[in-house]
């Protein structure tokens, strides 16, 4: 008999990975189905919407792995981005139009031109490179000075792609890639990286990692080296937000470091939170949640709901947004799920955390 | 000053209902397709909130302005021209999302936001619709970035830089020390054409932040510099511009400043100093202010104070009223709606009489065109230096 | 020399207005674990206060108090309605809570005033200079450097010499011990609010005067500096934030002046470079020791 209930990140044992794989992955599933639908009944902005939701789930996804397994928060995750989107870039701009895009490309990037899926892969390593170089440094601190550190990686990685101009164009526009952030591409990257956030969390190094978060002292002393357990959340939270860097540089098609900056930050630490920062679930409820709020009060701010058309204040959006967060996170601190994970049991009924 | 928020729901409300009195009218000019429910509609996909609405608003206006003037005068192709907004924040992914929106509310011609990296997913989205787009974004590689439907119809960075070294040269400047904001690629590219034309050196270089607030390290160098220059070449936008400014001649020094159309600000004197002006240039595609202001220009900014309320922020509003105009001219020669045959237009268009302006040419879909040197005189009230004149014309 | 000294003084006066900010933010953060990303919010408002005061020709002091007085009734309305609910809650929570305040604060900002930009009016005599040796002063940096003087002296008097200090610093400590001891906790939250408004109020004045114009997200960038500043001083210290403001200052002033025209471009880069090499070297900051209001 199969049922659906929660878990929570505490103390549990490794058995319930195949469950939580299922149920998250499903989610990414439903989730994809549920835009394809929506797609059936809407026009093509609502497409746009969907794939831009999907892109951000890849990002706030890739955050929340590092948050919900070390409990560091990081403003630095648009350098990953810049990175995946950068590389992704180079790679997929049709070798014709690259001469005169980036004419001072070494001769085998110049040349070639990746397919969608190695694409992703290469971004996504390239930007987990970054973080592997990094990660030793970043993963000493932890809370604010973690904070302002991680968003100083952020400001050094821009002044890179800005000054690497025969790879980046420097400051000015990026442009020439395909559109390729079609909704099997982008759902089937949300599903892979959703996945691979569940196996990283119910795995050895996950639980190692969330010891040392809850209590590093404790962990410490029964032999978890601190560092090395957050390194392998931090690399894998750069691998993902590298392969979202790769997805939003196909949606956009054209970027400049200006688009990966502080004001594309804040929505993702907000979703991340919004949901439930300990929980993968959570990551894709605070993306949809955020989402959809947004999408009714532009609507509205544009003087439209529904059927209603209306002369509306600029600025009520943002108002609603500011006020809408404080009650939420008023009602439930810990975000909206807190750090619930749905289970998916094959046998026995599933152990139920109200 | 500024325009309310209700006035422009009043306009919005009211090019409906202008539109909806003109759906009896049936198209005379073109193959009579161009009318959709008896009126064309243009998409302004703007960024209405947000920093960058300090430039776009301005831009939406004065669209807006030769908008009007096209209905008043019987419209276009037979049809009113009717209006509908979207808020794309700045942001360049919500804008492609936005131009789809309007494309689907029935926008037949799109004007995006006017800059390169905010406005080129909404130029893009009109692309792929195949609608005739414009912006006054002044990247001359734009056009080139989105496809050949769309035009940079406002000022270019080629023409300012060029512009700039012109004037420098004509004051017989020898000495330049260049400070860039390369925050926006826009002023590295100024900088870039400025010194290509220059025909004295650059003596020295800085770089500042997009953030910066206080210019007090970058001032003692200058006072500082080996070589006097005879010219400070600060390449960054109003406010930032006002701020440098008032720093730089608090710390007691006037050497001549010289600076692009961003700039432009009614404010700027009064946050320098009035009396502090004298020695402040820049290069514009009109003059608006002051007692030179061109007497066409004044009869835009007139009509711009009725339809709004109040004083633009700064000359967007003229590069919009252009870039309205020029892509209006080219559906009328076209005779229709039909993408290819409009670019056709657009792109023919040669010595076009502008208020204040002259378009000479296009080259690659963005524009040729004159400008002045505004300056300010002893009571810090703005000028005509010199202009207005092509910088690219003849070399 | 005289270059040197030169860049010293500039580098000092930006400093002091940094550690400025930085006393208002690391305050409440003592009492309460908030790094109030609204602060900045604080001294926009105050920018557009000052406008309209200056619009309708108020008397020069009467204006600084009522900037004052409208920042600290701002900082402790937040305080007291947004913040006081959440003062059990985790830091992050606290964190995207002052995320919505800053987004209510600036909402309110651009549906009453406005977007774009609006020019903030100074009284000229700020711009005049003084000599000295080859070296100028000019009076809006002495007086920014006295102001974070007498703020520094007078936030030094109040924690050590009164009764309400004792009481936040004991709070700092240990707000449940503090409680049993007789503190009435729910004042010092009010106490640290209404104190980081008052600052906040006072910086904003010398912030404004030197830009000369305020936006809707004009925060960002103060509030920023701030947290950089506390960051590299030491959490929740007084003595950290002075400290952490001045190198943030000598930090980004000496890299503009010193910096070789190739590496000018990295100019941003190598000052966070910097902020970060500290912070691996001494992740408690340069004040360096736990969470403490003072010492």
């Amino acid at each position: 008999m199969i049922t659906l209930g929660w878990v929570r990140d505490r103390g549990l044992s490794r058995g319930g990975t195949s469950g939580v794989v299922i149920a998250t992955a499903l989610l990414a599933v439903v989730g994809a189905l549920g835009a394809s639908l929506y797609l059936v009944l809407a026009g093509s902005s609502s497409y746009d919407l969907i794939i831009i939701f999907g892109v951000n789930a890849v990002l706030v996804v890739g955050l929340q792995v590092l948050v919900g397994n070390t409990g560091i928060m990081s403003f630095g995750q648009m350098a990953f981005v810049s990175v995946g989107a950068y590389t992704a870039g180079i790679l997929s701009v049709p070798a014709a139009q690259k001469k005169g895009i980036l004419p001072h490309l070494p001769a085998f990037l110049r040349d070639h031109t990746l397919p969608v899926v190695p694409t992703l892969v290469i971004a996504g390593l390239a930007a987990a490179i970054v973080a592997v170089i990094i990660g030793p440094v970043f993963m000493r601190l932890t809370g604010i000075a973690a904070g302002i550190t991680s968003f100083g990686f952020l400001v050094i990685m821009n002044g890179l792609i800005r000054n690497a101009k025969d790879y980046t164009r420097g400051n000015e526009t990026f442009f020439g890639v395909p559109h390729s952030a079609t909704l099997p591409v982008v759902f089937g990257a949300l599903t892979a990286v959703v996945a691979l956030a569940a196996i990283i969390k119910w795995s050895r190094l996950g639980l190692r990692a969330r010891a040392v978060r809850d209590d590093p002292l404790a962990a410490e002393t029964a032999g978890i080296s601190m560092l090395f357990s957050r390194l392998w959340p931090w690399v894998a939270s750069g691998f993902i937000s590298g392969v979202g860097g790769a997805l939003f540089a196909y949606q956009l098609t054209a970027f400049s470091p200006n688009s990966f900056y502080l004001a594309q930050t804040i929505p993702i630490v907000v979703m991340v939170v919004l949901g439930g920062a300990n929980s993968v679930a959570g990551a894709l409820v605070g993306t949809t949640l955020l989402t959809a709020w947004q999408e009714f009060v532009r609507n509205l701010e544009n003087g439209n709901v529904g059927p209603l058309h209306f002369g509306a204040v600029r600025g009520i959006a943002q108002l609603s947004i500011g006020i809408g967060l404080v009650l939420l996170l008023l009602a439930r601190p810990s975000g909206a799920i807190g750090s619930r994970e749905p289970q998916l049991s094959l046998r026995a009924r599933s152990k139920k955390v109200h | 000053m500024r325009f309310s928020r209700g006035t422009v729901a009043v306009v919005v409300a009211l090019s409906v209902v202008a539109a909806g009195c003109g759906s009896s009218k049936k198209a005379t000019g073109g193959d009579g397709s161009a009318c959709k429910n008896g009126k064309i509609t243009v998409g302004e996909a703007r960024a209405e909130t947000g920093d960058f609405a300090f430039f776009d608003m301005a831009s939406a206006n004065g669209n807006q302005v030769a908008i009007d003037e096209v209905n008043a005068a019987g419209g276009l192709l037979g049809c009113q021209l009717a209006v509908i907004h979207g808020d794309t924040k700045g942001d360049p992914a919500l804008g492609g999302r936005i131009a789809e929106d309007l494309i689907s509310k029935g926008a037949q011609l799109l004007f995006s936001p006017s800059d390169f990296d905010v406005g080129v997913g909404a130029a893009q989205a009109g692309e792929k619709a195949k609608l005739v787009g414009t912006s006054e974004a002044s990247a001359i590689k734009m056009p080139d970035a989105v496809g050949p439907h769309f035009f940079a119809a406002g000022i270019t960075d080629a023409g300012v830089g060029l512009g700039e070294a012109a004037f420098a040269n004509e004051k017989g400047w020898k000495a330049a020390y260049a400070i860039t904001n390369e925050q926006y690629s826009v002023f590295t590219n100024i900088e870039t054409f400025f010194k290509s034309k220059f025909k004295g050196t650059v003596v020295a270089r800085d770089v500042v932040a997009d953030t910066a607030t206080d210019y007090a390290a970058v001032i003692s160098k200058i006072r500082d510099a080996s070589t006097k220059p005879d010219v400070i070449f600060f390449n960054d936008y109003f406010p930032h511009a006002g701020t440098f400014i008032k720093q730089l001649r608090d710390a007691g020094i006037d050497t001549p400043v010289l600076g692009g159309s961003s700039y432009d600000s009614p404010q700027l004197p009064e946050v320098v100093g009035k009396t502090r002006m004298s020695q402040v240039y820049y290069l514009a595609p009109e003059i608006w202010e002051g007692k030179d202001a061109d007497p066409a220009v004044a009869k835009i900014l007139a009509a711009y104070k009725t339809k709004f309320g109040a004083d633009p922020e700064n000359n967007n509003f003229m590069e919009g009223y252009d870039s309205a105009k020029l892509m209006l001219d080219g559906v009328k020669a076209a005779g229709s709606l039909d993408a290819d045959k409009v670019a056709a237009a657009i792109s023919a268009e040669v010595d076009v009489a502008l208020p204040g302006a002259t378009l000479t040419k296009w080259v690659d879909r963005h524009t040729q065109r004159t400008l002045v040197v505004i300056g300010f005189d002893a009571a810090g009230e703005f000028i005509k230096v010199s202009g207005p004149t092509d910088p690219e014309k003849g070399g | 020399m005289t270059n040197f000294i030169q860049h010293l003084v500039d580098a000092l006066s930006v400093g002091s207005t940094y550690s400025l900010l930085a006393l208002g933010l690391t305050l409440v953060f003592g009492v309460m674990g908030l790094v109030n990303f609204a602060y900045g919010m604080l001294i926009v408002w105050s920018g557009y206060a000052i406008g309209l005061l200056a619009g309708w020709h108020v008397n020069v002091v009467l204006a600084v108090v009522a900037v004052i007085g409208v920042a600290t009734f701002l900082s402790l309305v937040m305080g007291e309605v947004a913040f006081r609910p959440f003062r059990k809650a985790p830091p992050l929570t606290l964190l995207l809570t002052s995320f919505g305040v800053s987004l209510i604060l600036q909402a309110s900002v651009r549906i009453i005033f406005g977007e774009g930009f609006r020019r903030v009016p100074t009284p000229s005599v700020l711009g005049n200079g003084l000599h000295a040796g080859g070296v100028r002063i000019s009076v809006l940096q002495l007086v920014s450097v006295g102001t974070g003087t007498l703020v520094v002296l007078g936030l030094y008097l109040l924690l050590q010499r009164t009764t309400l200090g004792l009481q936040m610093r004991a709070y700092a400590e240990d707000a449940d011990v503090a409680g049993m001891m007789g503190v009435r906790t729910e004042r010092i939250l009010t106490a640290a609010f209404a104190i980081s408004g008052v600052i906040a109020g006072i910086v904003a004045m010398i912030w404004l005067a030197k830009i000369g114009t305020v936006q809707p997200s004009g925060d960002l960038n103060p509030t920023i500096k701030a947290f950089i500043a506390i960051v590299i001083g030491g959490l929740g210290s007084i003595r950290g934030a002075v400290l952490g403001g001045l190198i943030l200052g000598v930090f980004e002033s000496f890299l503009v002046a010193y910096l070789p025209s190739v590496l000018l471009p990295y100019g941003e880069a190598l000052a966070f470079l910097l902020v970060i090499a500290v912070l691996v070297l001494r992740p408690q900051g340069v004040a360096g020791r736990v969470v403490e209001l003072s010492r």
